[in-house]
């Protein structure tokens, strides 16, 4: 049984049926992808399994528990971490805030001693900043940490948005539309990155993407959505050759 | 200017919007509020400018900056640091306010040699007193909210079911009403049977739990020592309309979490409003026409209280300072600014938004509770209109023109806005006796249209401080 | 007729008649919200402002052209302008004519304001006469006052966070309120109603209609019309509706975004100053806080419809007459719940179904 299994998940929105019968299944430490034509119903479906919509039709397990229809938040605490596909940091704070933020649900010290600065709310504090900083410096954000987090440039803005989701500490990480708005170099850059993650945190990641190259380089599997159903599953050679897939993007050949 | 490796010159754009702090460090508000503080104690208590020190001018200037401190401050929590709009902090003052005003004279006193109610001498009362209304509203609350688990089970059964029996209820309530008119003793809550049960159990239950804490109350108060009596009673009284408006602040929080910017707005005001209501129609809490709470004063000698009442209100100001700015600066204070800026990407970091923003109103209520408390007892006659929607609207600009989310801003500000008022009415004694006639008259102007030039002021600060000085029509701000 | 029907009639007949009060405060604040999402906390004291005027015009005591040429609006109406030039010139030339033109506008209303004062003094018996030009003086007046306060105090915070104008809306609303009180004095005054000796349209089996009841309805009602056929059969109308629906997208489609805000200011505070005449005539004591409630009743009224829809607003506000009525007649010590009505009622409408009785779910986009 795979980590994360989601099994025939339909969303529908009054009369749209945004997602149909959608099934998939990643486990730890695989690199994973969804790729469709615009509007297929992609970003749909990481909404359904991430809490953002409660799935109108089927079930999600995680690690065997049934995680459908709980909230965002419930969802992080178990084990999925997510970005998004307009960079949502918190612009306001540093870059090392916004890392810290997702260290703490880790923590344990109450409200109280965080109003008494009681010796655990202390030493939790530097705890957390060191391992912030550690995350920082695996993705060579630490110069940045002191910035404000609207200031970093576009591509770094993307690294501390994955940062802050590895901070949560998931066992999924799902990365919505990650190279958008990149320029060549930073794709490439991005695709070691991507690379990097899996192999160091050993978590399952799942990609939503269009580029093809960064698809076809990175994941082991690939999912092909169109009008909200599933067209095709497979390899990256399987989908690029499917006549289904090349039919969704380009259209019917002329006759 | 080059462009070196497709980066642009990095610049913090200039945030010239309301969350730019007032003022950024410490020194400035450190320095007013010790003004203000000082103030009555200069020349052995003559006051600052010979104009009278502790039972006149700066004195009730002083008590009066110290309660406002402790009710901007609580709203910070919420408007600032939360990022949620409340427009109904009033409401929370007034729950303190009525709380400790209520319980202090009722319960606190006993009869005395003469046959005269002595006041601040039964702490162990007001305790009883605030110990049953808590005991009592959390147990009903509980109720409430269980019958509502209920009525959602009956929504599982069949969806339209809850709809359908409040609907049978509401038009049972009203046939029953209209038809039986306004007879003497027909009671709308009486009309469905179970409601009128249910009010009678609750005012029983409460009956019952302050008859068999008598004798508690009296140990209690047996124990406290003499001396430490009245203090004893203060601090009941403001804890106990701490505890009650944070109850409160729980209450609002829950329903209207799904909302956001102007709803919340709205429905923080409306609660607002519902409270004032509720108490302009308790006879026990003297209606419209306001309830007479005991000043706190050692001595009988008119004036000689606010010297005692002094350490209070500044130890509840610093205290609540403490607190706002010791959870700014805590994870938890992150995860409420987080929320703040975007709750759902809050939500997908792990961020309970839920339970959060319920933590900002309860503390920021409870805070404000103390606050109404202090102000009840400082001012000796408290009615529903001292805590209506300007008054919140008053704190809101306080918090708003220090700058969301900063402490020492919200500081500066508040003793300023504090000031200008007392400042502008009383203009004539401010002028040194050879000004000339005008200015005199000027002065007199001046207090006529305080109000007027305050609102002139609030618009033309507004203005400036979102978009710049010289700017307008200039387009866009930053 | 069964005793308690005749009550039921004769209370929803005074629920309606309140209804209409409130229905032409309420489209105001719906309008204004659905054109630029904000809460124009302003708008009860322009209905105040109503009020107040129509009560010096009918009075005769509207004296503006008896002012000396150094307190004439003709001559501080340039004045302003040149002040305003001088001080936030910075390339905001548009605008700050736009503000000239303005409180020329404004001043040309106090000018036909007292003209009407002096016509209504000419007058010997203005009865009923006297309400409708005070009425008309009333709309004139405050429909320059709407344009003037979205000029000033609104349109440069429109790129600014929402929270700027709503504080600055409370400014403008204890600008009038207090200024009125400095002004005028806050005793209230008597409003000169219409003597009558029959207050009474038509009397049947026990249910009176009155006069001034009637009126109330029947004001509203071509007023309402009115401003119907303006929404839905003109073409500024039809701007209005777009500009409603995608504010940036409409300047894209070559509507003139200010002209149309400017509008519903005018349209909705031109509303709200009959709302103020008639209630001077049904309760005739007018004072310079009578907006603060009023404003905010009609406002949950207007929540309670589904904010931003027109037709939510009416429907709200009579919904909201109807109830605040029954309770004060029904519920034994009503009258002092009236108030706390509406605000259950707001509360009541945020928990269930925040969009109102008529609006639309928004879902966002993630």
């Amino acid at each position: 049984m795979a980590l994360l299994e989601i099994k025939n998940i339909s969303m529908q929105f009054g009369g749209l049926k945004a997602l149909s019968d959608f099934s998939f299944a990643i486990d730890q430490g695989e690199l994973v992808g969804l790729i469709g034509p615009n509007g297929a119903g992609k970003s749909t479906a990481f909404n359904a399994v991430t809490g953002v919509y409660k799935p109108t039709k089927g079930q999600t397990e995680l690690a065997g528990r049934r995680i459908d229809g709980l909230s965002t938040v419930q969802i992080n605490h178990a084990g999925i971490a997510r970005t998004f596909q307009n960079i949502r940091l918190f612009t306001q704070l540093t870059v090392l805030d916004n890392v810290l933020i997702g260290f703490n649900q880790s923590g344990t010290h109450g409200l109280l001693g965080a109003i008494v600065r009681s010796p655990k709310f202390a030493r939790e504090r530097e705890k957390f900043k060191g391992e912030a900083m550690a995350l920082l410096k695996t993705l060579k954000l630490d110069q940045f940490a002191a910035w404000q987090a609207s200031s970093l440039p576009y591509g770094d803005q993307r690294r501390l948005e994955i940062a802050r989701a590895l901070a949560t500490g998931p066992k999924i990480l799902c990365l919505d539309e990650p190279a958008a708005g990149m320029n060549p170099q930073e794709k490439i850059e991005l695709t070691g990155l991507i690379r990097f993650i899996r192999d160091r945190f050993g978590v399952g990641i799942w990609l939503i993407e269009h580029d093809m190259k960064l698809v076809m380089a990175l994941c082991e599997r690939i999912t092909v959505l169109d009008h909200g159903e599933t067209i095709a599953v497979g390899t990256a050679e399987q989908v690029q050759g499917d006549p289904k897939v090349i039919e969704a993007y380009l259209g019917e050949p002329e006759k | 200017m080059s462009v070196a490796g497709g980066q642009l010159p990095l610049e913090t754009p200039v945030r010239r919007h309301l969350s730019a702090p007032l003022v950024a460090n410490w020194w400035v508000p450190l320095a007013v509020v010790l003004v203000v503080a000082l103030a009555p104690w200069v020349e052995g208590g003559r006051g600052l400018l010979g104009m009278g020190g502790w039972d006149k001018f700066w004195a009730q200037i002083a008590i009066v900056v110290g309660i406002n401190l402790t009710l901007a401050m609580s709203l910070q929590l919420i408007n600032g640091i939360a990022g949620q709009f409340s427009l109904g902090h009033a409401g929370f003052m007034a729950v303190g306010a009525y709380i400790g005003g209520y319980a202090v004279p009722t319960h606190g006193g006993k009869l005395g040699a003469e046959d005269e109610m002595v006041a601040w001498v039964h702490p162990g009362g007001v305790l009883l007193y605030v110990v049953a209304l808590g005991v009592v509203t959390v147990a009903t609350a509980g109720v409430v909210f269980g019958l509502y688990k209920l009525v959602g089970l009956l929504g599982r059964v069949h969806k339209r079911g809850p709809a359908v029996v409040f609907g049978v209820l509401l038009a049972w309530l009203v046939v029953d009403i209209v038809t039986k008119g306004k007879s003497a003793g027909s009671n709308p809550l009486g009309a469905i049977a179970a409601l009128g049960w249910g009010s009678a159990a609750v005012t029983g239950s409460f009956d019952w739990i302050m008859l068999r804490g008598v004798g508690a109350a009296e140990w209690v108060s047996g124990v406290t020592p003499a001396g430490y009596r009245q203090p004893a009673c203060l601090v009941v009284s403001l804890l106990g309309g701490g505890v009650m408006a944070a109850m409160a602040g729980l209450v609002v929080g829950l329903p209207t979490l799904r909302l956001r910017g102007d709803y919340l707005a709205i429905a923080t005001l409306g609660v607002s409003e519902l409270i004032r209501t509720t108490i302009t129609n308790s006879g026990p809490l003297g209606r419209a026409t306001g309830l007479s709470v005991p000043t706190y004063s050692v001595d009988a000698e008119a004036g000689v209280s606010a010297v005692y009442f002094f350490p209070w209100v500044y130890g509840v100001a610093i205290l609540t300072i403490l607190v706002v700015w010791r959870i700014q600066h805590s994870p938890k204070g992150r995860a409420l600014q987080c929320l703040r800026e975007d709750e759902i990407a809050a939500g997908a970091v792990g961020i309970d938004v839920t339970a959060h923003k319920v933590l900002a109103f309860v503390i920021g209520a409870g805070l404000a509770g103390m606050g109404g408390a202090l102000f009840a007892h400082y001012i000796g006659y408290i009615n529903p209109k001292q805590f209506d929607l300007t008054k919140s609207i008053e704190l809101v600009v306080m918090v708003t023109l220090g700058g969301l989310g900063s402490v020492p801003g919200t500081i500066v500000a508040t003793v300023l806005l504090s000031l200008f008022q007392p400042a502008l009415q009383t203009a004539n004694q401010w002028m040194p006796a050879w000004a000339p006639g005008w200015a005199t008259s000027g002065a007199e102007l001046l207090n006529k249209y305080r109000l007027v030039i305050y609102s002139l002021l609030l618009i033309v600060a507004i203005l400036v401080r979102s978009r710049g000085w010289l700017s307008f029509g200039r387009g866009k701000k930053a | 007729m069964p005793d308690w029907l005749q009550n039921l009639i004769q209370t929803l007949i005074l629920g309606l008649s309140i209804g209409a009060i409130y229905a032409l405060i309420a489209v105001g604040y719906t309008m204004v919200y659905g054109v630029l999402r904000l809460i124009n906390f302003a708008h009860g004291d322009v209905y105040m402002v109503g009020a107040m005027t129509a009560y010096f015009v009918g009075t005769a005591g509207f004296t503006v052209l008896s002012w000396p040429w150094w307190g004439s609006p003709l001559l501080w109406a340039p004045v302003f302008g040149a002040v305003f030039l001088a001080v936030f010139y910075g390339g905001g030339k548009g605008w700050a004519l736009e503000a000239v033109r303005a409180f020329f506008v404004a001043a040309a209303a106090l000018v036909f304001g007292g003209l009407i004062s002096l016509w209504i003094g000419s007058m010997d018996k203005p009865g009923w006469a006297g309400v409708g030009l005070a009425l008309v003086a009333a709309m004139v007046v405050c429909g320059a006052l709407g344009m003037l306060i979205e000029l000033l105090a609104y349109r440069p915070l429109r790129s600014s966070p929402r929270i700027n104008s709503l504080i600055t809306a409370i400014g403008v609303s204890m600008l009038l309120m207090y200024g009125g009180q400095a002004v005028f004095g806050a005793t209230p005054k008597a409003f000169p109603a219409p003597v009558m000796d029959n207050p009474f349209l038509f009397q049947v089996g026990g249910i009176s209609l009155g006069k001034i009841d009637a009126m109330i309805i029947g004001v509203t009602l071509v007023l309402m019309l009115v401003l119907r056929h303006i929404v839905l059969h003109t073409r500024t109308g039809l701007a209005l509706r777009a500009v409603s629906h995608r504010f940036d997208t409409a300047s894209l489609m070559g509507i003139h975004i200010d002209r149309i805000v400017s509008l519903t200011f005018v349209l909705g505070s031109v509303l709200a100053a009959a709302a103020g005449v008639l209630i001077a005539c049904k309760f005739p004591s007018v004072n310079p806080l009578m907006g603060l409630m009023m404003g905010l009743k009609a406002f949950v009224a207007a929540v309670l419809g589904g904010i931003g829809n027109i037709a939510g607003a009416v429907l709200g506000a009579v919904l909201l007459g109807l109830i605040e009525v029954m309770v004060n007649t029904y519920v034994p010590g009503g009258s002092q719940w009236k108030d706390g009505v509406a605000f259950a009622i707001l509360i009541a409408v945020l928990l269930i179904k925040p969009s109102g009785l008529l609006g639309g779910k928004a879902i966002e986009k993630v």
